[in-house]
């Protein structure tokens, strides 16, 4: 069975050849928003469209007037609030449940069904019991977090090279002791993978319960402004949004790699 | 990514096919045997979270009003999902769902080949699929809605979205990894690129486009209920929201283990199918 992947291969080239793709991905980048550009000033719409330099605007006027600053400040929080509690603790209920086999066997099933229920359905019924508030949103965050975290931490444990813990037991580190010393070093990489997916979904799952209150936040700025039809001003924290996705995708794939490497060598 | 695997089945022969000599008898009736049995446990578990679940509810440590206990949530099963209402909306969940992942996984795979093959375009494109991948495609419904409207167009669309980049993304690793010593024989016999597709290429990247299918199947589900929540309210989504604010949470959630059970049963019936290919591959 082939591995799954989930981007495409950019590997690291000699500097003339990285210098060259660049200059493509400029030249491409450049033509794509000259066509956005081009093809919407000659569009005949009803609706006022986005453009590059319209929504460029939009976010200079929505800098200027603070309303930018405000709303990512609360989606950030409600981020960081949800999301690295979830991770410490999918980290350590994943050790435990990855290292003890029954506790494996027993709940494995049932945390892999939870991480497969297509998670939107999840947040009406977390802003009914949580409400539509900072906790509400948290709460959603939180739970996404944690359950992909804590399935990659159970893979990572359970793919331990049994001679480590071997190694480990002849010199006396057993129990809780080989949780952290051996099983946690081992089970990194797979764990930040755990955090990789989570952000995509944490992201998605805050800016989606945004909606609904349309309140705080970045989504409820997308949420309001298309409401009134002012899409370069919608489009402006769907861009941050993507740009945080994209950022966070790359540094953490990037760490990964390196925990990856590390392994190999060891 | 199953995060707990069943232990693989015992061979009964050795592999030059002489037999085995039977495994001693475990004693059956032994407590210890009793506790690892796989079934014991994942009914104990089962058996843990509903009691705690029940106990939390049913002492009203929360308020009476947003209390699903389990045996209310199980008894009431049978009614919601007899009712008119929910097949109706299940039917139409299933219909957008297989609509929009069929054309996810049709572009997909060709977009995906395409671009692989292409220098030009796997030069140029490369880094905004990547991008758009990772990149929270939701936070685009609201625009979605406002350019295109709150019907089948805008919904097809954000299942569309979703679940393509996976299916895209495997499809051109299949092919970058389709082997170099076929590919070359295929060249040095000036064979068309249409055949070079048929018999190299598309064989090659099976595993991987089945790998994306079902990681796209996913998304897709994720979608489908996205377009249903914040679009016009239509399907199962719907009734998640209807079932909400009448604050009737034995059918909310009965509503949401269905989504659940799709989300298995799309991903285990694609597995199935990837097992079957891949010793098909191996066989080859």
């Amino acid at each position: 069975m082939a591995a799954a992947v989930d981007s495409l291969p950019v590997r690291k080239a000699a500097p003339r050849v990285r210098l060259r793709k660049f200059l493509i991905w400029l030249a491409t980048f450049g033509a794509l928003l000259a066509i956005w550009q081009l093809y919407v000033n000659r569009a005949d719409s009803i609706l006022d469209l986005p453009t590059p330099l319209s929504t460029v605007k939009a976010a200079y006027e929505m800098t200027v007037d603070g309303e930018l600053g405000e709303a990512l400040a609360s989606s950030f929080a409600v981020l960081a609030a949800g999301a690295i509690p979830a991770i410490i603790v999918g980290v350590l209920m994943g050790l435990v449940i990855g290292s003890v086999r029954q506790l494996d066997v027993a709940f494995g099933p049932y945390i892999f069904a939870f991480f497969a229920t297509p998670f939107p359905a999840l947040i009406p019924l977390f802003l009914l019991i949580f409400g539509v508030g900072f906790v509400g949103k948290v709460a959603i965050v939180f739970t996404l977090v944690w359950i992909a975290v804590l399935l990659q931490t159970i893979a990572g444990v359970k793919a331990v090279d049994p001679r480590y813990l071997e190694v480990g037991r002849s010199l006396g580190s057993t129990g809780i002791r080989a949780m952290f010393e051996i099983r946690l070093p081992a089970a990194l990489s797979f764990i930040v993978a755990g955090v990789r997916i989570a952000v995509g979904r944490a992201l998605v799952g805050g800016v989606i319960a945004e909606f609904d209150t349309a309140l705080t936040g970045l989504g409820a700025l997308i949420f309001r402004h298309s409401q009134r039809f002012r899409l370069s001003e919608a489009l402006v924290p769907a861009v941050i949004l993507a740009i945080t996705g994209i950022v966070l995708t790359m540094l953490l794939r990037r760490l990964e790699g390196r925990l990856e490497v590390w392994k190999q060598t060891d | 990514m199953t995060a707990w695997t069943n232990a693989p089945a015992e061979p009964a022969q050795k592999a030059d096919g002489e037999p085995r000599p039977p495994a001693p008898r475990r004693p059956v009736a032994s407590v210890r045997g009793f506790l690892n049995n796989k079934w014991v446990l994942r009914g104990g578990a089962a058996v843990f979270v509903l009691a705690v679940w029940q106990y939390f509810l049913s002492e009203g440590r929360v308020d009476p009003t947003f209390a699903a206990p389990p045996t209310k949530v199980i008894a009431s099963i049978p009614e919601v999902v007899t009712s008119e209402l929910y097949l109706g909306a299940l039917f139409s969940t299933l219909k957008l769902f297989f609509v929009g992942y069929a054309i996810a996984a049709v572009l997909g795979i060709v977009i995906g080949l395409l671009v692989a093959r292409v220098k030009v375009l796997d030069l140029a494109l490369t880094p905004y699929i990547n991008g758009l991948y990772a990149a929270p495609l939701p936070a685009l419904v609201p625009i979605i809605t406002a350019i295109l409207g709150y019907f089948l167009a805008a919904k097809l669309l954000i299942v569309v979205l979703l679940g393509i980049f996976p299916i895209l993304i495997n499809a051109h690793q299949g092919a970058k990894d389709a082997d170099r010593t076929l590919l070359e024989v295929a060249r040095s016999f000036k064979a068309s690129e249409l055949r070079t597709w048929g018999d190299v290429i598309i064989p090659g990247a099976l595993p991987y486009l089945l790998v994306g299918l079902r990681l796209g199947a996913a998304r897709a589900l994720i979608g489908t209920v996205v377009a249903e929540l914040y679009t016009s309210p239509e399907g199962l989504g719907y009734l998640i929201l209807r079932y909400g604010s009448s604050f009737n949470m034995d059918a909310m959630l009965v509503v949401v283990l269905t989504l659940t059970t799709m989300g298995l049963l799309l991903s285990g019936g694609i597995l199935l199918l990837d097992r079957r290919f891949a010793k098909w591959k191996v066989a080859d």
